[in-house]
């Protein structure tokens, strides 16, 4: 069983901890693989470009942290099986995994309202977003589970939260990243006590994608939604999850964090 | 990223049940993350003990008897905080509870809906919702007037929302915290940028319990329903409470945050 923790501002720490960020090499990955790395963890970046992903682990060795970029397809077994191996030869240890890879749209699929959309791109947003949790989950928490600690915190966003009129555009998306909520709630449950697994809804970050694809007027519409005024930060996702990733958040399982300024 | 994004150095909160269970657990967690912590509760001599652990723990510390559903009394409260530390950075709104443990409050039980009288019903409601309501308009326009502050609510997951389930005895108690709640996203929505508001819905926690000291009869069997294998402590809200008032949430604000182990 857990220890409770007795409060100081070491309990978010993440000193002797190891943490994999699937797609951390790029947007709200590389945020977080920063944070951990900032609060003393060691990172594994776990995508599938090796040239961003040895940038963000220079970034991180720059900073006097140690990373470790292994190639992965985070919808793929194998693959993730792999890249768990390399990352258990070099720390020995997994701690903590963050489910990050996802999008609305990307190389295999396209995002638009319901009709003008393929079968197969709403078979690839699921597989991408949804299909990657299961599966980095699938080959890591057993290894969590073994060692009996473990944490996983997925990547949601507040278009998953039933209180938000949806975006024609994004419907698909929003329906993935409910299912991730839906998705933390029984990995919890089922990794029972020794894991705990929660969910980051994240709002609007200006995500390197998001900054190319993204017309102003739409920017502008979003940004007069966020009651803080102003956009997501990397700094902001990065504390969040390491606040979830860490002994401070010991009795935060099974759960969500709304991330989004006030909408 | 540095843990310094956590850091309470130099900023004065006021908790409102600063002396027992929880607010006990924040007053430390406060503390130890460099805060001055305001301690407004009731009975008075719950106040100095907690006073002691805060100045052992480095902070400073200022004990103010209250009875926070009473504006005279509130209003009491941030006078004496800005006559000593002049200024107000956060707000806990901690007090509260399911039923009057506190002799000098007005009375009320929790007891299924058929078995509470009217004063129960209305008390629960004053202690839980009207207290959030009357803090928290006492302090933003101080909040306002700098241009930051940060308020902290307390609900529970008894108000029934996304992780809620209805048991017996805290119908009154439930649906006052399901009003916190409410209130956290209304003041958010008005009293922003400056000012952020978020609410935290614990789930069951064990403010009978002393750090290091024995469980408590029934305590037991609620861990034995959490996933993570045990009821929480003042320590994992103190935890919470301090990762939403700190510059780590500054892109937090409005939400509801369940915190119940699974």
């Amino acid at each position: 069983m857990p220890d409770v923790p007795q409060f100081s501002l070491d309990a978010f720490s993440l000193k002797g901890k190891v943490a994999v960020v699937s797609g951390g090499s790029d947007g709200i990955g590389r945020m977080i693989a920063h944070g951990f790395a900032g609060a003393g963890a060691d990172v594994v970046i776990a995508a599938r470009t090796q040239e961003k992903m040895d940038s963000v682990v220079a970034e991180i060795a720059a900073k006097g942290g140690q990373a470790l970029g292994v190639p992965t397809d985070a919808t793929d077994m194998e693959s993730v099986g792999r890249m768990r191996d390399a990352a258990l030869e070099r720390f020995g240890q997994i701690d903590i995994l963050a489910n990050i890879v996802g999008g609305s749209q990307g190389p295999t699929f396209k995002r638009g309202r319901l009709l003008d959309l393929e079968k197969s791109d709403f078979m690839e947003a699921v597989n991408i977003n949804v299909g990657s949790v299961f599966a980095c989950c699938h080959e890591i928490v057993p290894h969590m589970l073994e060692r009996e600690a473990g944490v996983v915190i997925n990547m949601a966003s507040i278009g998953a939260r039933d209180y938000r009129m949806p975006e024609p555009v994004m419907s698909v998306y929003n329906m993935t990243k409910a299912s991730v909520m839906h998705l933390t709630r029984s990995m919890a449950k089922e990794w029972a006590p020794y894991v705990r697994v929660n969910c980051i809804n994240a709002g609007h970050f200006i995500t390197p994608r998001r900054a190319r694809t993204e017309t102003p007027e739409r920017r502008a519409k979003s940004l007069a939604e966020i009651e803080v005024g102003r956009f997501g930060e990397p700094a902001d996702i990065a504390a969040a999850a390491v606040y979830i990733a860490s002994d401070a958040g010991a009795f935060f399982n099974g759960s969500y964090l709304d991330l989004h300024g006030g909408t | 990223m540095d843990l310094s994004r956590y850091s309470m150095e130099g900023r004065t909160v006021i908790i409102t049940g600063g002396s027992g269970g929880i607010g006990r657990g924040c007053a430390r967690a406060f503390a130890q993350a460099g805060a001055n912590v305001v301690v407004a509760s009731l009975p008075a001599d719950s106040i100095p003990p907690v006073l002691a652990e805060i100045e052992e723990l480095g902070g400073q510390a200022l004990g103010v008897t209250a009875n926070v559903t009473v504006a005279e009394q509130v209003d009491d409260i941030v006078k004496q905080t800005l006559d000593r530390f002049g200024r107000i950075d956060v707000l806990l709104n901690i007090a509260g509870g399911t039923y009057s443990r506190n002799p000098e409050m007005p009375q009320f039980i929790r007891a299924p809906l058929l078995e509470l009288g009217e004063g129960d019903f209305m008390t629960a409601y004053e202690a839980n919702v009207k207290s959030t309501f009357l803090c928290a308009r006492a302090v933003v326009p101080h909040m306002k007037a700098v241009g930051k502050g940060a308020i902290v609510n307390t609900s529970s997951t008894l108000y029934l929302g996304p992780h809620g389930k209805s048991t017996g005895e805290m119908s009154a108690y439930g649906a006052a915290k399901a009003a916190v709640a409410s209130l956290t996203v209304h003041m958010a929505s008005q009293w922003g940028p400056e000012v952020r508001v978020n609410c935290i819905a614990p789930g069951v926690i064990d403010t009978f319990r002393a750090p290091g000291g024995g469980t408590r009869p029934g305590v037991s069997a609620a861990a034995n329903r959490v996933s993570v294998g045990r009821v929480g402590e003042a320590d994992d809200i103190g935890g919470v409470a301090l990762f939403l008032a700190s510059d780590a949430a500054s892109f937090i604000n409005g939400i509801v945050m369940p915190v119940d182990g699974g």
